[in-house]
């Protein structure tokens, strides 16, 4: 069975304490789209942020198809835009790209 | 029973206060507070702070860690909703509240100044515009417009009767050198940059700023980095990330700043670096990478807010590195 670098968790940033320095001074986060977040698998203080936020474990493959909706929605979204809107590095609105995760 | 002085093969000293300039890891006893204390060290990192509540990207900024203010902006909604926002938020270290709107809407607009004192230039109707407005700290005024019609450009200033913006994008999508200066009444062009670009960031004051990130005619994100001594613009040290619509500590100088997030040829990153007047340092990224983030404070105590992709409203506080006297509980 492959080693898991990373586990993942869906929970809503509501804002100031979500994270914390003292959080983020031991532990590595990434958010991404679906208010899914990235944090290392087998960390003590992830678990603990985790359990702080009242966080949704997920597995990656959940992960992925939650971050995958977002993305074809936001995608759906870029579509619809006039073409005069779509100029993509200017306007700082690239079409929004597929998004892996990693195990 | 193990002992301080069997373990470490010293006693620990005794002050009636604790010392002036003590090393990472010395430890001592406080008299006065009858307690052990140590020196630590607390390392950079980024913390959630409060969300805007209009998610958004390329806005003006202004302020500091504790006090900021986001202003206009691209909403990203497709029509027939409004994709260029007047809205301004105002933050006061916890929570952004919603203030006094711009007078006129736009997206890719650059600002400086406090929450009661600051400047709004530029930005895209479309098409870009030299439009000005004045923040007092309750509404914005419109003032003297730029001398050269400009989006995506750079600035920086301590107020809005001090202000300096450089480089951008003119109304016919040309990369701009031209700069230009505020003395809260008139603008002045002064020197030109060495590279012209558009999605540049300021920090400093219009005697001492910096210019960096920035992307050139063909979109490509690019390194340079350039500083402003009051009357002419030199290249200093490249970034290590290319970048553009990076996110600035705006109210830094020119020998003290951070750079975060921004567009690389990669795509969006959270590479946050630190500028200490002479190099870049790669310092802790952003939990979110996110790209036309607003930035406000300083190299120490910096804000990120908005960005995109997607559109989002979410703040992230940085605070540097830093050596803190804690007691130990001996309980």
């Amino acid at each position: 069975m492959a080693h898991k670098t990373y586990q993942y968790c869906v929970a809503e940033n509501w804002g100031k304490g979500f994270i914390e320095h003292s959080e983020s001074s031991k532990i590595a986060f990434s958010g991404l789209p679906g208010n899914v977040w990235r944090v290392p698998a087998h960390n003590k203080h992830a678990n603990l942020w985790i359990a702080k936020v009242a966080g949704s474990v997920k597995t990656l493959d959940e992960a992925q198809a939650i971050v995958d909706a977002v993305v074809t929605a936001a995608q759906a979204v870029w579509d619809a835009l006039p073409d005069a809107d779509k100029a993509p590095a200017l306007e700082n609105n690239k079409r929004p790209t597929d998004i892996t995760l990693e195990e | 029973m193990a002992t301080y002085l069997g373990t470490h093969g010293g006693k620990i000293q005794t002050y009636t206060s604790d010392p002036s300039n003590p090393n990472v890891g010395e430890v001592w006893y406080n008299a006065t507070a009858n307690t052990i204390r140590v020196e630590s060290f607390t390392a950079a990192a980024w913390a959630t702070g409060g969300n805007l509540n209009t998610a958004r990207s390329l806005m003006g900024s202004a302020g500091i860690q504790t006090a900021a203010l986001a202003f206009g902006g691209d909403s990203g909604s497709p029509p027939p909703a409004t994709r260029d926002l007047a809205v301004t938020e105002s933050y006061n270290g916890t929570n952004w509240t919603e203030v006094a709107d711009l007078n006129a809407s736009r997206r890719r607009i650059a600002g400086n100044g406090t929450t009661t004192s600051a400047l709004a230039t530029g930005g895209f109707e479309p098409p870009s515009v030299a439009k000005v407005e004045s923040w007092n700290g309750s509404s914005w005024s419109e003032t003297t417009d730029l001398n050269q019609a400009r989006s995506s450009a750079g600035q920086a200033g301590a107020d809005n009767t001090s202000s300096i913006v450089f480089g951008g994008s003119n109304p016919s999508g040309t990369n701009l050198v031209l700069t230009e200066t505020w003395n809260g009444s008139a603008w002045t062009e002064v020197a030109d940059l060495n590279t012209a670009g558009y999605g540049v960031t300021g920090v400093g004051i219009v005697t001492a700023a910096l210019a960096s990130d920035r992307a050139n005619a063909s979109d490509v994100a690019q390194t340079v980095v350039e500083s402003w001594n009051g009357s002419s613009w030199a290249e200093v040290a490249n970034l290590n990330t290319p970048r553009y619509y990076a996110g600035g500590s705006c109210s830094g100088t020119n020998t003290a700043a951070l750079y975060f997030g921004g567009q690389t040829p990669g795509g969006v990153t959270a590479v946050n670096e630190s500028w200490n007047g002479s190099a870049w340092t790669e310092i802790v990224d952003l939990s979110i990478a996110r790209a036309g983030a607003g930035g406000s404070g300083t190299q120490a105590l910096a804000l990120a807010f908005g960005g995109a992709p997607p559109y989002m409203n979410s703040t992230e506080e940085f605070t540097g590195e830093s050596n803190v006297t804690k007691t130990i509980d001996t309980n």
